[in-house]
């Protein structure tokens, strides 16, 4: 049996009067894939950025690799898990060279170290080329595109050969041939190797139904469901947790595609004299 | 290598180079800042350029004046690509400084504490005059 290497209970992160997360049980074994379902504002970040240990929670309990987060091993569980979130790092990261930004994924820290070998900078080289970024290795993160930084950050995750992958809406920005550059590396980390991974995501084309067998959805800071990808991706269970009417349907390979009737009263107020009332 | 992934032994690091070490992009003062939400000090905190407002390891003094200076007086340009503005020097002294602090480290004369050799370094690097502040005097 996979030993769990995530391990939550009722935990809560709360800011001022409000609950940014509450009461979250949820459980990881080694090699499990999860997707992370969830509207804008549900939490989804935060709980991230708690497991990854870049933020503090305020009630319950947390267990990566079966420790708690400590002043003796915080810098050595981060090292292992690999942690994709432009919300996230967009916040703290401007001028730094992409070349500093991928080597400091060796420490799972912010900045670099000066344990920094020259098999480490081939290394962050090396994935910067494989995704395109060979010519702005030097260049500054905020000079770059949102797809660049994007990239940037996958590359930054995969530093540190790392036994938990955690991908926050990583397809945001990305062009369509980086998309789907980035989709076809999530597969073949899948299937080749024994990395986690933690797929946050608001769009269901980017869910591979092959590799993610889990799912977890999050409302308003709070699980609503977790479990089978398959039994929870249904236009039933979908609709009810997006409290609105969706069609669920999976083409021949697989592929999930949501699609909702949504009706645009743009044009009525842009003529009201054609409209009528509005 | 363990006492690397310590939190309390990384901020005591830290501390230790924000002030002994200077930015390699403007030559500017370091400190130590906290950067993100945690628990554990050394987790939340990196060394920092507030001039620069980045996020920068650094590096000696002794290196950076030397970069300045091959730069500045033998006009190197590893960015010709670039518009020639000072946004464009700096990130050649900060190339230099790094190729510097490479070949220091290699050869034995740089460890994380600083150089371990004694310096004599040509007068015309260190340029007219130098800054001393308090924390110097004491």
């Amino acid at each position: 049996m996979a030993e769990t290497i995530i391990k939550t209970s009722k935990l809560c992160c709360k800011s001022g009067y409000k609950f940014l997360l509450r009461d979250i049980d949820w459980e990881i074994k080694k090699g499990e894939h999860w997707i992370v379902f969830g509207m804008n504002g549900s939490g989804k970040t935060t709980l991230l950025s708690i497991i990854a240990g870049f933020k503090k929670y305020t009630h319950g309990d947390l267990e990566v690799f079966g420790e708690h987060y400590t002043n003796d091993n915080i810098m050595a569980i981060r090292k292992k898990i690999g942690w994709v979130s432009s919300s996230f790092f967009d916040k703290y990261l401007r001028k730094e060279s992409a070349l500093n930004i991928v080597l400091s994924g060796k420490f799972g820290t912010l900045g670099i170290d000066f344990d920094i070998s020259d098999q480490d900078v081939k290394q962050a080289k090396a994935l910067l080329t494989e995704l395109h970024l060979g010519h702005k290795i030097n260049y500054p993160f905020d000079l770059m595109s949102k797809g660049e930084r994007q990239n940037v950050l996958i590359a930054r995750a995969l530093m540190s050969n790392p036994e938990i992958l955690v991908l926050d809406e990583p397809g945001t920005g990305l062009d369509v041939f980086a998309r789907e550059h980035m989709l076809s590396t999530v597969r073949d980390l899948a299937e080749k190797t024994d990395v986690t991974i933690i797929y946050v995501t608001h769009y269901t084309e980017e869910i591979l139904s092959d590799v993610f067998d889990k799912c977890l959805l999050l409302r308003n800071g709070r699980i609503y469901a977790k479990g089978s990808l398959k039994e929870l991706f249904t236009s039933e269970k979908i609709s009810s947790f997006l409290r609105y009417p969706v069609n669920i349907q999976r083409d021949e390979e697989d592929y999930i595609r949501l699609s909702m009737e949504v009706n645009s009263r743009i044009e009525k107020l842009l003529n009201p004299s054609k409209a009528g009332d509005i | 290598m363990e006492g690397l992934y310590n939190s309390q032994s990384r901020l005591e690091e830290l501390k230790g180079r924000a002030k002994r070490c200077c930015c390699k992009y403007c030559g500017g003062k370091l400190e130590v800042k906290r950067i993100v939400f945690s628990d554990h000090e050394g987790a939340r905190i990196e060394i920092f350029c507030d001039n620069c407002q980045r996020i920068e390891y650094g590096t000696e003094p002794e290196i950076y004046q030397s970069a300045k200076y091959f730069v500045d007086e033998m006009n190197f340009n590893c960015y010709a690509d670039l518009d020639d503005n000072e946004k464009t020097r700096q990130m050649n002294i900060a190339k230099v400084c790094e190729i510097m602090g490479w070949e220091n480290k290699n050869l034995g004369f740089l460890t994380k504490n600083g150089f371990v050799v004694p310096l004599n370094m040509n007068s015309n690097i260190l340029g007219e005059s130098i800054i001393i502040d308090d924390e110097d005097l004491q």
